[in-house]
């Protein structure tokens, strides 16, 4: 809610004229943007344009932002028609998150266990691996709802779905996933 | 299979707080007494967490708010579309179609006929009214509407076909 508050502050400040105030939206939103975004495509640099793209579509039509929804919905909004009119081209293909980079981020992670830090980057990993395996919309869901942290009915108005749309592909992704889980990873995933 | 697929979905309402409170608090219940709910609550809300502390975010380059904020500066906000798009003008189109075609019915109907039939004691049938039909159904102004209205339905027809189209297809596993 504070977060909200202050997103619609800073649009107020670039409205007015104060455009060194997006630089901290930038900031604040740049790697959930970019997570999304290698959804969609398969290299890091197409996905690093992609995503300055689609601040500046941001920034351009930041007056029709009306503030009913939080920025956040608005912007994964501006992420997934980007993506889908750059697919619509034919030029790349989809690439889920990469393992390796995964436990790289994973490394980032502080922890005071060394085993549990490892357990953790262990789990991680292969719940990336699942990851791969499911069909893209639903990984794309699932990056909603968990990484970029948006609501059922947030997800709903990104996708252009109606909320139970989104409760059911939701269950399915979740179905599908436990599904690999079990049947390909069930003796490395038990053992957590 | 249906069974428990239906206690999948009601565990995973209650996992994410989708459900209303009265239905939180059944599910909370059925976990507590049923050993098969609180078993698959048990897997689910495991895989619930796993991807929660799984959904780490990839990182962009150290210039990637440089790069934004120059293309920006560049860049001109586009003007809020209240600012050209008024609404009283679009409002004030559509009263005068909907009052043009009223007006084109109330035209027909009164140029028309009507032949009362004598009512008796014992029957009462319908009045045979007679409308000019091709007053309504003729002229310039007719052909008009229906170019605009076959223009607009296939533009409609474009934009659903686009947005089907632009659904992305599964990968295969």
């Amino acid at each position: 809610m504070q977060e909200q508050q202050d997103d619609k502050l800073l649009i107020q400040l670039v409205l007015s004229g104060q455009q060194a105030a997006y630089s901290i939206l930038v900031n604040r939103y740049q790697s959930y943007v970019f997570t999304l975004v290698l959804r969609y495509v398969k290299e890091r640099e197409v996905a690093e344009e992609l995503s300055q793209d689609v601040f500046v579509k941001a920034y351009r039509y930041l007056c029709d932002f009306r503030g009913k929804s939080k920025f956040s919905t608005w912007l994964y909004t501006i992420v997934n028609t980007t993506c889908l009119s750059y697919l619509r081209k034919g030029e790349n293909d989809i690439l889920l998150l990469e393992e390796d980079k995964i436990i790289h981020i994973a490394d980032r992670q502080t922890s005071e266990n060394p085993a549990t830090k490892l357990e953790q980057k262990a789990s991680n990993a292969i719940l990336a691996r699942a990851m791969k395996l499911l069909p893209n919309e639903q990984a794309r869901i699932l990056d909603l709802f968990y990484i970029a942290e948006q609501s059922i009915d947030e997800i709903g108005l990104i996708l252009g779905l109606t909320t139970t749309n989104v409760k059911v592909k939701l269950y399915r992704a979740r179905g599908k996933l436990k599904e690999i889980l079990d049947t390909k990873f069930s003796a490395e995933f038990s053992d957590r | 299979m249906a069974q428990e697929q239906n206690i999948d979905v009601q565990i995973w309402e209650y996992i994410d707080g989708s459900c209303s409170a009265a239905e939180k608090q059944r599910v909370a219940d059925l976990i507590a007494r049923d050993e098969a709910w609180a078993e698959t609550y048990r897997e689910l809300s495991a895989l619930h967490l796993s991807l929660a502390e799984a959904a780490e975010t990839e990182q962009p380059s150290l210039r990637f708010t440089k790069n934004v904020m120059e293309q920006v500066e560049r860049t001109q906000m586009a003007p809020t579309i209240k600012k050209y798009i008024n609404p009283i003008v679009v409002k004030g189109i559509a009263a005068v179609f909907v009052a043009g075609v009223i007006t084109a019915f109330a035209y027909a109907v009164h140029t028309g006929s009507a032949d009362h039939t004598q009512v008796s004691s014992h029957s009462y049938t319908m009045p045979d009214i007679n409308i000019n039909y091709t007053v309504l159904f003729s002229g310039p102004v007719f052909n008009a509407i229906v170019m605009v209205n076959i223009i607009l339905a296939l533009l409609l027809i474009d934009k659903l076909l686009r947005r089907k189209k632009s659904l992305p297809t599964n990968a295969s596993n």
